[in-house]
């Protein structure tokens, strides 16, 4: 850094911690997201992921510590003005009342429109490219109680981009969505943090999508920060196998060359009774 | 199709709703044990206004005409109206709140606590004492009070949980109706009155209780229509509104807080008139869709015109026996909405 030129972090998470009622969650985090990058929290079930993530949206307030998102502590933004900075796409959205696509992606223009309003043509505008971007447009006149998985996953993107805001946050986006569409998702994600300088923090459960598409990776373990840093340095195999407990075999992905985690625990004894099945059943057929 | 693509059909639906409204109006004030035209009492009901009136002549009509429109059935008639629309707002507001089409204005102990403090009245004669109004008082008192308990109980670590509140409902509408029943049992000689009374009736209309209702219903519709748009983000989850930058605490308050007054005064005006505020928003919602920006004021007006048909039968299916409104609305209201869910299954609408 270069004399008197202040460089802040967008947003920057400084010694939280957090309890659920004796249980201490989070443990002394400092974090920082710079704009426009690709943030992934990992961790196993219960290491605070969610937590995290649910404190920087704010959905949760921090036991102790402060969350700074541009130099002001994140608890003093309104909810109307965090809406302009962060867009949130939580884990499942169940919508059981029957609007139509556009009407939930309209709803992301909520933030932005007086109260005595309606949404006006630039707000469709807005929506409009938003589906299109997301390829939802041909559904917009779809009841959304009538759209699969994959379609309304990528409904409530479009409403968080119709949000304009700068900041995308995702609770495991793709942890229910099968293999094409989790890598539909994530790749258009990525099309958004590289066109739109969107910076994207997400939480993943699956190591190998996490170590292709980010560029920073937060390994949690009980509440603790085990690691950080760019998928090399996280996604090692001392790493993996300290905070998951299960042996592992790494290799460079071949398109990428980003580590790829193979899980090896217990495969010898798999194989051997797989052996074995197959033998029993040419036995059988012999009979 | 969105909302905002068919909001000029939507406002002409209303305006439609409206003008069949004033229609049913005058239809109500010329059905009776009098025989007076929908025409006649047209004029009569003009005559009386300021500016309008000046220039009508009513004098042609025999008086007695005048005081049964004017005295009675138009009194009686606005009554139902606003009753109608308190009802059917506070049920789409609560429905919307806590995303369940079940949920309905007295959900939340406002019958239960007005039955109680009706109840209390008649068996002490507490009626007599403070008035004409002091059933309705004491009713109103009741409920109230009941509300806000509540509410105070479903309330925790500075955010209101929809769960508990529902819960916190059951269990003081259980309690207080447990009083209720023990009361009636104690006073067999008032059992008619508390009765009649809990089923609900415009009979007493008169034109303080109209102007008392008016303003509440008025004022209550202002503040629930401000919020339309915030429903409709509600209903897709609170976390979801907070992201989209509702302040869902503060909508959440105020309209509880609004939505129950209104049903309060409604009760304490008219007794406890059931299903209105569970089935007309339910219905028009099969219609026009789940768009708070539309189903607010729709219902508003169905639910009018639904009470004021509702009372017009309850007075002149078998006179001169008054049935009370209460059972009308359900034994008509509930058939109708049977044909509505079986049409929507079946069109696949919902």
């Amino acid at each position: 850094m270069h004399g008197n030129l202040k460089y802040n972090p967008l947003i920057s998470v400084r010694c939280l911690n957090w309890y659920y009622g004796n249980n201490h969650i989070l443990k002394d985090i400092y974090l920082n997201f710079e704009e426009g990058t690709f943030t992934t929290i990992l961790g196993p079930n219960g290491s605070g992921k969610t937590t995290l993530l649910r404190n920087i949206t704010t959905a949760l307030k921090p036991g102790r510590g402060t969350i700074f998102l541009k130099d002001r502590d994140i608890l003093s933004y309104t909810n109307r003005e965090l809406a302009h900075y962060m867009a949130v796409v939580p884990q499942n959205t169940y919508i059981d009342f029957g609007f139509s696509a556009l009407d939930i992606v309209l709803m992301g223009r909520q933030a932005h429109l007086e109260r005595f309003k309606d949404e006006g043509a630039e707000d469709v505008r807005i929506a409009r490219q938003a589906m299109e971007y997301t390829n939802t447009w041909h559904l917009r006149d779809r009841i959304v109680t009538e759209l699969s998985g994959g379609e309304m996953q990528r409904i409530v993107i479009a409403r968080a981009l119709t949000q304009q805001a700068a900041i995308l946050i995702m609770d495991e986006p793709v942890s229910h969505l099968d293999v094409y569409h989790q890598m539909e998702l994530l790749n258009l994600i990525k099309k958004l943090q590289y066109e739109k300088g969107l910076t994207v923090i997400l939480v993943l459960h699956d190591l190998n999508l996490a170590s292709q598409y980010s560029d920073t990776i937060v390994l949690l373990k009980d509440g603790y920060i085990k690691s950080k840093g760019t998928s090399q340095e996280v996604i090692t195999k001392a790493n993996i196998e300290n905070v998951y407990n299960i042996d592992v075999h790494l290799i460079d992905h071949p398109r990428t060359g980003l580590p790829y985690v193979i899980p090896v625990n217990g495969m010898e004894t798999v194989n051997r009774h797989n052996k074995n099945i197959k033998n029993m059943a040419r036995l059988n057929l012999l009979k | 199709m969105a909302y905002i693509q068919k909001k000029q059909s939507y406002r002409i639906g209303l305006y439609v709703l409206t003008i069949l409204l004033f229609v049913v109006i005058l239809f109500s004030c010329s059905v009776g044990a009098a025989d007076i035209g929908m025409l006649d009492a047209l004029k009569i009901i003009l005559g009386k206004l300021p500016v309008v009136g000046t220039r009508l002549n009513i004098k042609s009509l025999p008086d007695s005409a005048i005081t049964i429109v004017w005295k009675i059935r138009f009194p009686r008639v606005l009554l139902a109206m606003f009753a109608g629309a308190a009802l059917a707002l506070a049920g789409t507001t609560y429905q919307g709140l806590f995303r369940n089409p079940l949920a309905e204005p007295y959900i939340l102990g406002v019958s239960a606590g007005a039955a109680f403090g009706g109840t209390l009245s008649i068996v002490f004669g507490l009626s007599k004492l403070l008035g004409i109004g002091g059933t309705s008082l004491m009713a109103f008192i009741g409920s109230v009070l009941t509300t806000f308990i509540v509410y105070r109980l479903g309330r925790g670590q500075g955010r209101t949980s929809m769960t508990h509140l529902i819960l916190a409902g059951v269990a003081i509408n259980s309690l207080l109706s447990s009083f209720i029943s023990l009361m009636m049992i104690l006073n067999r000689e008032k059992l008619d009155r508390i009765v009649l009374w809990t089923m609900g009736s415009f009979t007493g209309a008169s034109w303080e209780k109209v102007l008392l209702e008016a303003l509440s219903t008025v004022i209550g519709m202002f503040i629930i229509c401000v919020y339309g748009r915030e429903l409709n983000v509600i209903l897709t989850g609170e976390e979801n509104a907070k992201h989209l930058g509702v302040d869902v605490e503060h909508v959440k308050r105020r309209l509880l807080i609004v939505s129950s007054f209104m049903s309060a005064v409604t009760v304490s005006v008219s007794g406890i008139i059931g299903f209105v505020g569970l089935i007309i928003p339910h219905g028009v919602r099969l219609v026009v869709g789940p768009d708070h920006r539309v189903l607010l004021p729709y219902s508003a007006v169905v639910g009018a015109i639904f009470l004021v048909l509702a009372d017009t039968m309850a007075r002149a299916l078998m006179p001169p026996v008054e049935i009370p409104v209460g059972i009308i609305t359900a034994m008509f209201g509930a058939p109708f909405f049977l044909y509505l869910l079986i049409k929507s299954k079946k069109s696949g609408a919902m």
